[in-house]
């Protein structure tokens, strides 16, 4: 009983902490014990992070193989949070103004050759 | 403490460091991967041997930490800074294998003026496991708290230290797992400032030994070399410094422009980055030629100090929780030296947020939206810390 009046500071002070870190992890996370379970298999949990789009758009650039890819005007624009992810994701794939390889929203209009049309993004020569 | 266990918290927050900054400095000369691999490797030799030499001493840290460490495993890195600047910069480190493929500035919104010290140490991880990965090179932010709060245990009794830890969850919260630099500016922007305390002001002068000045060079040096915030912290620390000294002395000895000069090694890192990115003409988004004119028009606008101290302070409860128990400290327990020594520190940093806050290009409010709720984090963990520091208990 001493023991435990003598050290009530430490005892509250850790349980505190750890009140505080279980906090975090319920609420202030996005843990997801799949990802523990398996912390290096590659891309295990891309589709948590990731919208759609911007998964489909390294599937289409590893099945032809780009080197290089563009962007339409539209999907430059759209938003900087889309463009930025499309940009990091495919490194060390670069987005380069030059090339002629385009990435296109389904519903934009243009006179480019038809290369890949996929669920929400589609990739034309240009 | 036993003296023991101090030489012990302090040779393997040494041994932490060194291999920390040696990814940096690796990757600077260019020396090949596999050197880098092997300082990963024995960086978490170090670590493990942390854990089980001494096992039930510092055990809140060892459990809170492997805790935080857990969360940081199994979260996606969803956080935009982490993303679009940090873990890109690492993303980029290992795909190029250099830390100097940045001089294409390829990907601007990636700031490629930031120095690269975490970005270079979270790729080690991914070249250790030999493929690019987004959850292992992200622990690499959560491992790099680590030097900083074991050699702070070191100088605060048990009581304090369990407090500072609770203090130090409650204010960074999810930036120990979550990939934010702001958090790791925050530890090491205090870390040295206690250093600085330590070896300028504390009248009980025992605790300084050469490890100790090695060890500030090498907080310092990797504060600076965090963020460019860093430099802007690290900055604050020696002019604060210098000028109290300069106050309180009315003369500079010999002996305080030595040490000043020798602690001085630590900028030298950064401005070689600074150099690098200048040759190279990657730029950084505040310091611009409208710099001036900005600082200027904002200055004069008595609306734009009330919007500051908004965003700041009343917009941020914690703000409010840090300043309070800082205050109800040094009531209790007024050391003199100790309160002026952080006040002016806290208010140095306030001015020069302040500078860069009224020098941005984009909309001012707009920036305070997106930084304050980051930048505090220094402002509280450092108030809270001298707070802890300062009670006798």
């Amino acid at each position: 009983m001493t023991l435990l009046k003598k050290n009530r500071i430490l005892i509250f002070f850790f349980i505190f902490g750890l009140l505080q870190i279980y906090y975090l992890y319920s609420k202030r996370s996005n843990f997801n014990f799949e990802i523990l379970k398996n912390p290096f298999k590659k891309n295990s949990h891309i589709n948590l992070v990731l919208k759609k789009s911007v998964i489909e758009s390294k599937q289409i650039i590893q099945s032809y193989n780009l080197k290089k890819f563009n962007l339409s005007q539209k999907l430059k624009d759209k938003d900087s949070y889309f463009y930025q992810r499309l940009i990091e994701y495919n490194y060390p794939v670069r987005m380069d103004p030059r090339e002629g390889y385009t990435f296109f929203l389904l519903e934009e209009k243009n006179n480019c050759e038809d290369v890949f049309k996929g669920k929400f993004i589609e990739l034309k020569k240009c | 403490m036993l003296i023991e266990l101090k030489n012990f918290n302090n040779k393997i927050t040494l041994a932490l460091l060194i291999l920390i900054l040696n990814n940096y400095l690796f990757l600077s000369i260019g020396l090949p991967i596999e050197i880098l691999k092997i300082n990963l490797v024995i960086f978490f030799i170090v670590f493990i041997y942390f854990y089980l030499k001494y096992f039930k001493y510092n055990f809140p840290l060892k459990l809170y930490f492997l805790l935080i460490l857990l969360i940081c495993l199994g979260e996606p890195a969803t956080n935009w800074d982490l993303r679009s600047i940090y873990l890109f910069h690492a993303k980029r480190i290992f795909f190029d294998d250099s830390i100097y493929s940045v001089a294409d500035n390829y990907a601007q919104f990636s700031h490629n003026d930031y120095p690269l010290l975490v970005p270079a140490f979270s790729s080690s991880f991914a070249f250790l496991v030999g493929y690019w990965h987004e959850v292992f090179p992200k622990s690499a932010f959560t491992f790099i708290y680590l030097p900083p709060l074991i050699f702070l245990s070191s100088y605060l009794n048990n009581k304090k230290y369990i407090i500072f830890l609770s203090i130090l969850i409650f204010f960074i919260g999810q930036y120990l797992f979550n990939g934010g630099a702001d958090g790791i500016v925050s530890v090491y922007f205090v870390t040295c400032t206690f250093c600085f305390y330590c070896i300028f002001f504390e009248k009980n002068n025992k605790k300084i030994d050469p490890i100790f000045y090695a060890l500030t060079i090498l907080f310092c040096t990797s504060l600076a070399l965090i963020k460019n915030e860093g430099l802007a912290l690290l900055l604050v620390i020696f002019t604060t410094t210098v000028l109290i000294k300069l106050f309180e002395e009315k003369t500079v000895r010999p002996q305080f422009i030595k040490k000043i000069l020798v602690l001085s090694v630590s900028f030298l890192p950064m401005l070689l980055w600074k150099l690098f990115c200048y040759k190279n003409n990657i730029v950084n988004d505040y310091i611009n030629s409208d710099f001036l004119d900005h600082v200027l028009s904002r200055m004069s606008s008595l609306e734009n100090y009330k919007i500051f101290f908004h965003y700041f302070f009343l917009s941020n409860e914690k703000v409010i929780m840090a300043l309070t128990i800082f205050l109800i400290s040094f009531y209790v327990n007024f050391n003199k030296k100790l309160f002026y020594y952080s006040l002016l520190i806290f208010f140095s940093y306030l001015t020069i947020i302040l500078l860069i806050h009224f020098s941005t290009p984009l909309n001012f409010i707009h920036q305070l939206e997106t930084s304050s709720f980051r930048i505090v984090k220094t402002f509280t963990l450092l108030l809270g810390f001298f707070a802890v520091y300062n009670i006798k208990i």
